[in-house]
This record gives C-alpha cells, sequence and structure tokens, in this order.
C-alpha cells in the first residue's frame, strides 16, 4: 500500500526497493545512481579525504544493500540511507582519529584551480599572475578559510549537522530522523556548531 | 532592559542560519547591533559564517564509483543475496513441481487401488453367492 505521506521521489525510491527486494539488480543500481553524489558529498565533508571518502560511499551502498530487507517502506529511503552514510563516517572517524591535518578537500588541486573551484565546491576568484588582488575576495577568502578549518574541528555530530543542513538542505526534522534524535537536539546541535564557527571568528571578522 | 534586547538579538542571530528571522525582527536586530558593539560583532561574524556556509555544495561522485559498488556486490555479499533470491524462486518452483506431481502419483495409485480392489470384489463375490 502505498504511503501518502512519502513524497513523489520518496514513492518512487520505495518501489525501486520493492523491486530489489524481488532480485531486480538494476533497481538498486538507479538507487546508486540517484544518491551516489550526496553519499559521497557527505563521506567528503565528514572525513576531508576524496579517496576515503570514495570507500565510504561504497561501504554506504553496500551496508544499504544488505539491510534492504529491513528498510521500512513508508520511512524516507533518503532518510535511511543518509543515516547509513554517516554512521559510517563517523565510525571510520573514530577508528581514525580526527580530520585530516591537510585535508585534500581543504586544497585546491591543480586541476580545480583551472576552475578556480577548491575541493569544497566554494568558487575562489583565483587571480593570474597578472591580476590585482581586489582586497574584498581576498578578505572574504581568508574568512572563508577560517570558517572551513573551524568545521574541520567540530564534533561529528555537530558537523554533520551543518553538511546534511547547509549542504543537503534538510530539515532539522529530517536530520533528526537521520541522526536518530528527536528535531530540536538536531536544531540544537545546528545553533551550537554555528555558534563555534562563529568563535572562530573572532579577531578576525 | 538593555540586557533583554541582547538576549533577544543573540537569539535572532543564532536563527539567522536557519532562515527563520522575518522582516520586522531582522530591521529590530539591525537597530540594535548598530548600537551594541557586541551584538554588532556577533552578528558580523554570523553573517561571514552562513556566507561560507552558503558556499557547501555537493562533489561530484567518482565516475567509476557506481560500476564499482554494483562490482562489489555481484561478486561478494550482493551476489549471495541476489543468487539466494534467484535460488529462493526456483526453490519455490521446484517443490511447486514436485508437490503436483506427488500429488498427480497419489491420486493414479489411489484411482488403480479402488479399481483392482473393485475388481477383486467383483471376482469374489460369486464365489461367496455360490
Amino acid at each position: 500500500m502505498p504511503n501518502t505521506r512519502l513524497s513523489r521521489d520518496g514513492r518512487d525510491d520505495a518501489r525501486l526497493v520493492k523491486r530489489c527486494r524481488e532480485g531486480d539488480a538494476g533497481a538498486f543500481e538507479d538507487l546508486v545512481r540517484k544518491y551516489q553524489d550526496p553519499v559521497y558529498s557527505i563521506a567528503c565533508r565528514m572525513v576531508g579525504d576524496r579517496e576515503e571518502a570514495r570507500d565510504l560511499a561504497q561501504e554506504t551502498f553496500v551496508r544499504a544493500f544488505e539491510g534492504i530487507d529491513t528498510f521500512n517502506t513508508r520511512m524516507s529511503f533518503r532518510a535511511w540511507l543518509y543515516r547509513i552514510g554517516t554512521n559510517a563516517s563517523i565510525d571510520h572517524l573514530r577508528r581514525r582519529g580526527r580530520w585530516r591535518d591537510v585535508p585534500v578537500e581543504m586544497a585546491v588541486a591543480a586541476g580545480d584551480s583551472a576552475s578556480g573551484k577548491s575541493g569544497y565546491g566554494v568558487v575562489i576568484e583565483l587571480p593570474g599572475p597578472e591580476t590585482d588582488i581586489p582586497e574584498n575576495i581576498s578578505v572574504s577568502n581568508e574568512t572563508s578559510g577560517f570558517v572551513w578549518d573551524a568545521l574541520a574541528e567540530l564534533p561529528n555530530n555537530y558537523r554533520v549537522v551543518i553538511v546534511l543542513h547547509h549542504m543537503e538542505g534538510l530539515s532539522y526534522t529530517e536530520i533528526g530522523k537521520v541522526l536518530g534524535v528527536p528535531r530540536n537536539t538536531a536544531k540544537t546541535w545546528g545553533h551550537r556548531a554555528r555558534g563555534l564557527l562563529c568563535e572562530a571568528l573572532e579577531g578576525v571578522v | 532592559m538593555i540586557e533583554s534586547d541582547c538576549a533577544r538579538a543573540v537569539d535572532a542571530i543564532e536563527d539567522l542560519g536557519d532562515g527563520e528571522v522575518g522582516r520586522v525582527k531582522w530591521l529590530l536586530l539591525k537597530r540594535h547591533a548598530g548600537r551594541c558593539r557586541k551584538c554588532g560583532s556577533y552578528l558580523n561574524r554570523m553573517e561571514a559564517v552562513i556566507q561560507a556556509l552558503a558556499g557547501l555544495e555537493r562533489v561530484t561522485a567518482p565516475d567509476d564509483l557506481v560500476e564499482a559498488v554494483m562490482a562489489c556486490l555481484l561478486s561478494g555479499v550482493g551476489a549471495v543475496e541476489l543468487h539466494a533470491e534467484a535460488e529462493e524462486h526456483s526453490r519455490r518452483n521446484l517443490l511447486l513441481v514436485a508437490g503436483a506431481t506427488g500429488l498427480g502419483v497419489a491420486v493414479a495409485l489411489a484411482v488403480v487401488r479402488w479399481v483392482v480392489g473393485r475388481e477383486h470384489e467383483e471376482g469374489l463375490a460369486p464365489m461367496g453367492s455360490a
């Protein structure tokens, strides 16, 4: 029986899950294609390393496939998948320790510098050798750098709220479902996270 | 009075990141921040944080991620589950065929037994009557 509480997108996912349970590998491949970018992005933001993020994204989908029979199709598949993904990242960070000292995501790789896009997806106006650097852009990039550094130092539960809210655009209710906490807890974590990021900017802004 | 204004301003600043500050609240906050250096500084920093976080965009997954996941599933755990599913289907079909065959044989045996028994009874009847 279709669940009318789910969005159309959610109902499409539920249909794919049903086909997957019936042994249709193509249906699961469709789900992987649909969610590969967000799952990989969340892992990237959480661990700060592209290679590790790739492995974590793969692990997330394998875990999802293994547990597909336990998934309640009346719930959001996206929230369920993100929960597996964030848990995988947090488990990985616990095993490994903290964020990489010099996260790959932070560095503007040679290949990316041509497009002027950092690993975080922030468009940075990288000046050419003959271009003057406008004072405001320089300050803005410096400020962003402080924020990214501070983001990497946040506790895992705070960072994941920031990533899900600001990158994925999830509401606090959805974040609560992903993390298995009440909405207000997710909201409090979000506020505290931004408060800590503000503290990091003391003396800078 | 001033302290309560600051407390309200701090709440409003914290709500900024959630996009929950309406126009009136925003105007009141700006007016207070213009007079209160501490709240003004906090507002500036929060705006900078929000601006930086607005740059959080999705990263495109590697081109071969889907293939890697599917290969992993088909060669490992996933394959076992997919095969298990297929085996479950064929096992179910085999059981159906076996059940139908068994039933057919049982019916045939019953018919044969009935016919033989009847012939036997017919064969015995004249002897008994004699």
